[in-house]
């Protein structure tokens, strides 16, 4: 059965009206997506992702185009209906003097109350609902300005939740947190969408994205592709988005990597696998081109453990230096160019 | 079982702060009506409170004609000032922000300036009533009040108004110079008595026009509790829960027009209680619920202003001092606490 799309983008040109030049418009974008759908919109800084997701949130007017939600032309919806259809959550972090963590989450309720109603045990119950989905419902009472970055991204998502909308639209919401805060928000999102919520969130961290997404919107210059992950890399239109940079996609690992200049080539031998990849790593962070050939190459690295203990041996034929650990052999070796 | 615990508690506190408030408000309205250069006896004022006839004709004629419409103007001005305040440092989320930050009072001061010293410069007499100088000061601010709402209509970012109203706010003072440059010393002494604000001057009818603009200045605040709930988010979250951000702002605009427009025409500009009182508030309850702050403003800005006209009709000497400095010496230590508190302004 095909699935009726719960947003429906139709040749969309987005930006301001008063642009001097029809052609610094990003051009016409198609797009769909289904209930309970997780894509990652990626793009280079200044593409337009923030303003595509504004556009869609009617925060923005848009130039020509329309966009569908539920079927329906997405202007000619009321204003409180579609706050309860579709949410978005600004890159900036939330900040608010003397708010507690629920009463901030408690105004997300205002569609559903209007301008005089008052909080009911139902909004209560919500509000309580989604704290406990992003694990906050011990922190509901700390001041929000007292949160971490984390917390309080994860307290934004709550505030996204308790709005109850079917669409859920994040403007970078990984931005500003470490490596397991960004993890975890990307888990929870995920959730989100199998639990039925169209959940689409703007982000610069590939590697997540690549890894946990069904659907990448990828905002290349010449226009918008969709498509899984997957599909995109074996199409090449990931590599397209590091064109003329110093950045690329590596197939075999289908991780970003750094186009190293490496105009010296060392041959690398060690006992173990693990040696040989992290020796390999530092050398190739240093300039040099590694090879496990120690036949053709004059400048050798050994890597060999005796009693437990690592050390690294460099000849370049004539003369050998011995060093215990990888942080002195790059030292050596940086400035020690063959 | 434990939440609602915590939560009756937390509005246990609240009802017992606003008991403690409310009972500030009566004891300082009571010490106005009191002291000052003549001391009037407690018994005077309970057989006042209840109906009964004032032995003492004199300390009568002082009650009734002069501490009491002082009193209730204090209370009316102290409350517009801070609610005013309010509404402008959660609209323009800048905790620097008071209730003439639009312009306002500098409207005001052109309207006064034109009456005193520009009638005074085509040598037209001297009959400028207090009325008419009340009069001038509130088409002054409202016509201030007109260009910043047209301008709100317009420009949707909030700075640019906030700029704009700065800008018609100097324009005025600009002019204002002018008109003080080409007057005589003695018209010019009337202008500067009324910038110092004085609670005294509003008399018989003009207490009930200054109530009644205060009233639906204050009523309209309170109706707004709510929606400023979610603007105090950022324009981002209020629309995106579909408030009406430019008509709340027009009505945040045209509340705050009639609370400190009435009260610059009536008592003159009175400084930083409008800033100072809201932080004051903020700082008791740590809340940031409009549905509470707004009326515990009302109540606290009614005590401040209270204190500062005790303060300036030095109990016991025949001397009063301008209430602007009695309340800018009260505001200011709190504004310079704010801003050193303030991460976002003191680079801590």
């Amino acid at each position: 059965m095909i699935q009726k799309p719960i947003i429906d983008i139709t040749d969309l040109r987005i930006g301001f009206d008063n642009s001097v030049k029809s052609e610094l418009f990003y051009p016409l974008i198609n797009a769909s997506a289904l209930k309970g759908d997780f894509i990652a919109l990626i793009g280079r800084n200044g593409v337009g992702k923030s303003t595509f997701l504004r556009s869609i949130a009617r925060l923005q007017p848009i130039v020509s185009g329309d966009v569908f939600i539920k079927g329906q032309p997405y202007r000619c919806i009321e204003r409180s209906e579609f706050s309860k259809t579709l949410s978005f959550i600004p890159a900036e972090p939330i900040h608010a003097a003397n708010m507690s963590v629920s009463e901030f989450v408690a105004i997300a309720r205002y569609p559903y109350k209007g301008w005089f109603g008052t909080i009911s045990n139902e909004d209560k119950d919500v509000v309580r609902f989604a704290l406990e989905s992003v694990n906050l419902l011990k922190l509901s009472k700390r001041e929000l300005d007292s949160l971490s970055d984390g917390e309080r991204q994860r307290a934004m998502i709550a505030f996204a939740l308790a709005q109850d909308s079917d669409i859920i639209l994040m403007d970078e919401p990984t931005a500003f947190i470490d490596l397991p805060s960004k993890y975890e928000i990307v888990k929870l999102l995920k959730d989100l969408s199998l639990k039925g919520k169209t959940v689409i969130f703007s982000t610069h961290d590939l590697h997540t994205a690549i890894r946990e997404v069904d659907t990448i919107w990828l905002m290349l210059d010449d226009g918008l592709t969709c498509g899984a992950p997957e599909d995109l890399a074996l199409n090449n239109f990931l590599n397209r988005l590091f064109e003329n940079t110093e950045v690329y996609l590596d197939f075999s690992t289908g991780t970003f990597l750094h186009k190293a200049v490496s105009n010296f080539k060392i041959s690398l031998t060690a006992d173990s696998d693990y040696h040989y990849i992290w020796t390999k790593r530092a050398l190739e962070r240093i300039g040099y081109s590694v090879t496990s050939d120690e036949n053709s190459i004059k400048d050798q690295v050994k890597c060999s453990s005796k009693d437990n203990f690592l050390n690294w041996k460099v000849s370049n034929g004539s003369s050998t230096v011995e060093f215990k650990n990888i942080n002195q052999l790059c030292k050596y070796l940086k400035f020690h160019l063959p | 079982m434990t939440q609602t615990g915590l939560k009756d508690l937390e509005k246990s506190k609240i009802i017992t702060l606003f008991i403690g408030l409310f009972g500030l408000f009566v004891l300082f309205a009571i010490l106005d009506l009191l002291l000052g250069s003549v001391k009037i006896p407690f018994k005077h004022f309970v057989d006042f409170v209840f109906g009964n006839e004032i032995k003492d004709p004199v300390a009568r004629q002082i009650l009734v004609n002069f501490r009491l419409p002082k009193t209730i103007a204090a209370i009316l001005a102290g409350s517009a000032l801070a609610v005013s305040g309010l509404q402008m440092q959660t609209i323009f989320r800048n905790p620097l922000a008071g209730p003439y930050v639009l312009g306002i009072s500098s409207g005001a001061s052109l309207g006064v300036a034109l009456v005193v010293l520009g009638l005074s410069a085509f040598s037209i007499p001297m009959w400028i009533s207090q009325l008419s100088i009340a009069t001038a000061a509130l088409i002054g601010s409202m016509l201030v009040l007109l260009l910043i709402l047209a301008v709100s209509v317009r420009i949707k970012d909030i700075m640019t108004i906030l700029i704009m109203g700065m800008m018609f706010g100097s324009a005025a003072s600009a002019i204002v110079s002018i008109l003080q440059y080409f007057s005589n010393e003695s018209v010019l002494r009337s202008f500067v008595i009324w910038t110092m604000g004085s609670l005294g001057s509003v008399t018989g009818i003009q207490i009930w026009f200054f109530a009644l603009l205060t009233f639906l200045g204050l009523l309209m605040a309170l109706l707004l509790a709510r929606p400023l709930n979610v603007i105090f988010l950022g324009e981002n979250y209020a629309r995106n829960l579909g408030l009406r951000v430019g008509l709340v702002r027009f009505l945040v605009f045209l509340s705050t027009s009639l609370l400190a427009g009435a009260t610059t025409a009536f008592c003159g500009p009175i400084g930083f209680i409008g800033i100072a009182v809201p932080h004051v508030v903020k700082m008791i309850f740590k809340t940031s619920n409009h549905a509470i702050l707004i009326p515990a403003s009302i109540i606290a800005g009614a005590v401040v202003l209270l204190i500062c006209d005790i303060i300036s009709q030095l109990p016991g000497m025949n001397y009063t001092l301008p209430i602007n400095s009695i309340a800018a010496l009260m505001g200011i230590p709190v504004v310079i606490y704010v801003v050193i508190k303030n991460k976002r302004f003191s680079g801590m």
